[in-house]
């Protein structure tokens, strides 16, 4: 064997071709960022119309990734949304479909076998961390982040001590963070800025490995409060609030808010800055050329602690907010964000929702997952590639004061409500394509549609031991 | 004395790969390994050797003449012919880690080697492409032998069991020739007269040594003898034309400063491997090859790329690295209670040893070679002041902190040339070239033991694997882990191929809805998660 190199005739060893593997081995593995607000209506961020509140990071991301605008939580409340999107299943065959409350802290915990997506990305490798609120097993029990997946967990395990962002304590990694600062209604530490760091760190501690961060805050859930910071400030001036003189001493559900519309719009900014900044730490890290950043929120906008819907048209052309099944309650904005993968600017109907999740990133990663998920892979319309599979139809049920379902199939959409409530059960139906606000109830004019939408109901409820669907 | 009837060229060319006579039938590899010896054989030029049956297979194989391992011990050499790895690469090199406290210096308590996170066990790669796998019976590993790396491993371990039609990789491991053989086996019957043994140099001409090499000899006799009857065994069942045959010793040995040295006499070992067609029957191959490339030649004569985190290159086979090694590193660390640390390189011709505690002398007390004879004898002769001066090199303090030899020339190491002016140029390539593999091979070499160990086993805990779980998809069920590179092992109602054996999990589980799974994960030197079930 001869080999040349410039004029010479190299020796033969030192040229002589290994039969090792080449360097065309495969590609770095993609990390994924999975950012999920809380509460955070469709019409709330600034690229879908709002026009009190600037989410400059959000809308940038939007214009450099790809925009969904059907895309729908797995429930109208949190924890049930939760375990949709960790377990690839809609509520009607997944473990959690209402909010559940376990004394003295925490909710209904999942099963110790339950697979969810951070043990999908463990399967293959990835170390994974969640940060910000659990809400889906209380403290010690067989359903808690570490136990479930998640290499990493700085937050909040109960969805109503999240009510509070300066809390007495948070958990890392099952043990109990104090903040004796906050004890008393000392309110100091303001929770989302420690929690935000910790998922920056956790990007940087890991930019050499292949992770997986799920940034589940709590902006801008109630209690509607934040540091009167500039930004507090700039909005304040807007919408000329006064600050509270008087420091309250007792409260129902919620600490008052101080300057409801100021702090819930310096809220949503500060979740946007906090975008901005995961994004910028993927660019100095030089990890935005292989990491999938998705953006979204859990369920519909609330009116609670002082939130104001009405005001912020947080729901935008779509009726019902948090709780609801309208669209409202349920239709979320979605950006996904990826400069290697995703063509930049580009938007998507496809009825997609949380419970497509796991299969999404099964595919993206090269992991298993049960053949029971409902979820259909949107990676082909992420990639621009063909083969994008449509969902026959959507399905909801949510267990809550009183019980509802909801089924979407095409253009049709039909809701059951009143289970359990003394008005007794009634359906109405709409026409979502012509009727996206949900104004003509076409109940009676369309027996037909009712009566098959009503069998997709029934097919795709399956009772939970834990969960009654009450009559 | 038998005249030589060998073939003594020299093969350059790598020998063509194999290719079995039943075109489609994939060809079983019969591995034995004996214990301890160096090139002590008849058909490796030993005059005094009687080993006609191994010279049988040197008529018919190739011999390698020069085959190494890192150091001249156990279980060292065993973690790198299971892994492909250099032992300090992987926190292996200390001897052993996983004995008795008895036998360990105060502050180490007896751990397994974590093996860093991707890298397992040669043959679980082998059972995943199809092959039974069998280990008779010696481990040793510096970690428990994982539950997924055999089909079966004990000493009742035999290809027999396998299924039929299945092919076959059993390594058989011959005790009879071990150190403490010598001892224990001193009043055998001798084979070869203790007046016809030839002494290397650092030995004086005593009967209580003569005594021992003869029994030493004698031992090698009988694994001749015992290796014959494995082939027999596979010639009987008629897979002897569709089989490989590899042998050779797991270090040099077994006499002091030999076993557990890393000169020649610890280091280089015989190997020597048949084709079923004798293709290069009779020839010696000197090509420079190491234990860690045991395990990718073997992966490249099956057909099986090695992975990409070994150091070992394969030299034979399908993947044959056609750029030979220039070089062979060896590094010693602790030896039961004693502490010593030596790194050396070799080339084709010349040996550097490096000393990192050259006040030390070589010779250490270990109590368990103290019951050698001959050891006993050493020392005696030592401390009446009647060792030669040759003969007292391995016991004197200072050492030099480097000692350079002409191996060709010198074969026994007996003249320290470090500081010969003739020969600075190749001293200083050797230096840097072992500067070189410490740095990039073998980060760890910086490290204590007890930084080592902590780090694998925190708090002197053995690390505890998670619960896996199964998934039921399209394809079959998947069994996951919340722990990184770990393995699996799973049964069926209970059994793999019968109620002892536990299949090796590669691909999703077909598993009827009556089924009862049950799997386990595994990671060389972890504690094995609990056993889960799984119904669907």
């Amino acid at each position: 064997m001869m080999c040349f190199s410039g004029a010479a005739v190299v020796a033969l060893g030192s040229c002589a071709q290994k039969e090792k593997e080449a360097s065309t081995e495969t590609a770095k593995p993609m990390n994924v960022i999975y950012i999920l607000a809380d509460d955070l209506g469709y019409g709330d961020v600034g690229y879908n119309g709002q026009t009190y509140i600037q989410t400059p990071n959000i809308d940038r991301m939007a214009q450099e990734g790809m925009v969904f605008t059907q895309h729908y939580a797995g429930c109208t409340v949190s924890a049930p949304s939760r375990c949709s999107l960790l377990t690839g299943m809609h509520t009607g065959h997944a473990q959690i479909r209402g909010n559940r409350e376990i004394d003295p802290e925490g909710q209904e915990p999942m099963t110790a076998n339950t697979f969810t997506l951070g043990e999908m990305f463990q399967s293959k490798g990835y170390t994974t961390g969640m940060f910000g609120k659990w809400g889906l097993g209380y403290p010690g029990s067989v359903s808690t982040p570490n136990k479930l997946g998640f290499d990493e967990m700085f937050g909040y395990n109960c969805q109503r001590e999240a009510h509070n962002y300066y809390p007495e304590h948070l958990w890392h990694n099952g043990k109990k963070v104090e903040f004796p600062e906050n004890y008393n209604l000392g309110r100091k530490t303001y929770s989302h800025d420690l929690i935000h760091q910790q998922a920056l760190q956790f990007i940087r501690d890991n930019k050499d490995k292949p992770f997986f961060a799920m940034l589940t805050y709590t902006l801008p859930h109630a209690e509607i409060n934040l540091p009167h910071d500039s930004v507090f400030q700039a909005y304040q001036a807007k919408f000329k609030e006064k600050s509270m003189t008087e420091i309250p001493k007792h409260f129902e559900d919620y600490y008052p808010s101080d300057c409801p519309h100021t702090s819930f719009a310096a809220m949503v900014s500060r979740l946007d800055k906090g975008v901005g900044e995961v994004l910028a730490e993927l660019k100095e890290l030089g990890l935005d050329k292989n990491t999938l950043v998705i953006f979204t929120s859990d369920n519909g906008p609330h009116n609670e602690g002082g939130a104001d819907p009405e005001f912020f048209n947080s729901n935008a052309q779509y009726r019902g907010i948090k709780r609801d099944l309208y669209e409202g309650g349920i239709r979320e904005p979605m950006i996904a964000w990826s400069p290697e993968l995703i063509q930049a600017g580009s938007t998507t109907d496809l009825m997609s929702a949380f419970w497509d999740v796991m299969p999404t990133l099964g595919d993206l990663i090269g992991a298993d997952y049960p053949a029971t998920v409902d979820g259909l892979s949107f990676l082909p319309t992420l990639a621009g590639k063909s083969g994008q599979q449509k969902h026959d139809y959507m399905y909801w049920e949510f267990h809550g004061t009183t019980d509802k379902q909801a089924v979407r199939k095409g253009d049709w959409k039909l809701i059951r409500l009143g289970m359990g409530g003394k008005k007794g059960i009634w359906e109405e139906l709409y026409n979502i394509k012509e009727d996206e606000s949900e104004t003509t109830d076409l109940f009676k004019k369309n027996p037909e549609k009712v009566k098959e939408l009503e069998a997709i109901m029934d097919a795709a409820h399956v009772d939970s031991p834990v969960f009654k669907l009450r009559k | 004395m038998k005249k030589n009837k060998f073939i003594y060229f020299s093969l350059v060319l790598s020998v063509f790969p194999f290719i079995s006579k039943s075109e489609n039938k994939p060809v079983n590899i019969l591995c034995v390994t004996c214990e301890d010896i160096s090139q002590r054989l008849h058909c490796f030029g030993d005059p005094v050797a009687i080993t006609p049956f191994l010279d049988k297979m040197a008529e018919q194989g190739i011999r390698y003449t020069r085959m190494f391992t890192s150091v001249g011990v156990s279980s060292p050499s065993r973690a790198a012919l299971i892994t492909g790895m250099y032992p300090t690469a992987i926190g292996a090199n200390y001897m052993r880690n996983q004995g008795l406290q008895k036998f360990l210096p105060k502050g180490i308590t007896p751990y397994e080697v974590v093996l860093p996170a991707g890298i397992k066990c040669y043959t679980e790669y082998i059972r995943k492409a199809g092959y039974f796998c069998t280990n008779n019976s010696k481990t040793d590993y510096q970690f428990s032998a994982p539950l997924t790396a055999w089909d079966e491993c004990g000493t009742d371990a035999h290809w027999k069991h396998r299924p039929k039609g299945m092919p076959f990789f059993s390594i058989f491991n011959l005790t009879i020739t071990h150190e403490h053989q010598i001892w224990a086996r001193a009043k055998e019957p001798l084979k070869i007269s203790p007046a016809d043994v030839i002494l290397p140099p650092y030995y004086p001409d005593d009967p209580i040594i003569r005594r021992d090499m003869a029994v030493l000899y004698s031992n090698i006799f009988e694994m001749d003898k015992r290796f014959q009857k494995l082939v027999d065994e596979v010639k009987k069942a008629g897979e002897l034309d569709n089989t490989i045959i590899i042998w050779y010793s797991d270090n040099g040995g077994p006499m002091p400063r030999e076993k557990r040295a890393i000169y020649e006499s610890g280091m280089l070992v015989p190997f020597m491997i048949k084709f079923p067609d004798h293709n290069g029957a009779g020839s010696e191959n000197n090509r420079m090859c190491m234990f860690p490339d045991i395990p990718a030649t073997i992966l490249s004569l099956l057909n099986i790329k090695p992975p990409k985190y070994m150091q070992g290159e394969a030299f034979l086979g399908k993947y044959e690295n056609k750029k030979e090694r220039k070089y062979v590193y060896g590094a010693r660390n602790r030896m039961d209670e004693q502490i010593d640390k030596q790194a050396c390189i070799r080339d084709k011709k010349f040996r550097l040893i490096r000393n990192y505690n050259p006040s030390h002398p070589n010779y250490r007390p270990n109590a368990y070679r103290l019951q050698m004879p001959m050891m006993r004898r050493l020392i005696e002769l030592l401390e009446s002041d009647s060792l030669e001066a040759p003969q007292m090199k391995w016991f004197v303090a200072p050492r030099p902190q480097e000692e350079f030899y002409d191996v060709d020339s010198d074969p026994y190491e007996m003249h320290n040339l470090i500081a010969d002016k003739s020969y600075q140029r190749k001293i200083k390539e050797l230096r840097t070239e072992l500067d070189r593999w410490i740095e990039e091979d073998n980060p760890r070499w910086k490290q204590t033991e007890l930084e080592s160990l902590n780090a694998m086993w925190p708090n002197r805990q053995q690390p505890v694997l998670k619960k896996p779980k199964a998934i039921v998809t399209k394809q079959g069920i998947v069994l996951v882990s919340p722990d990184k590179a770990v393995s699996f092992a799973y049964q069926i109602n209970g059994k793999g191929m019968d109620a002892k054996h536990w299949f090796l999990y590669s691909e999703p589980i077909p598993l009827k809805k009556t089924d009862k799974l049950t799997f386990v994960a595994v990671r060389a030197g972890m504690k094995n998660s609990s056993v889960v079930t799984f119904q669907q």
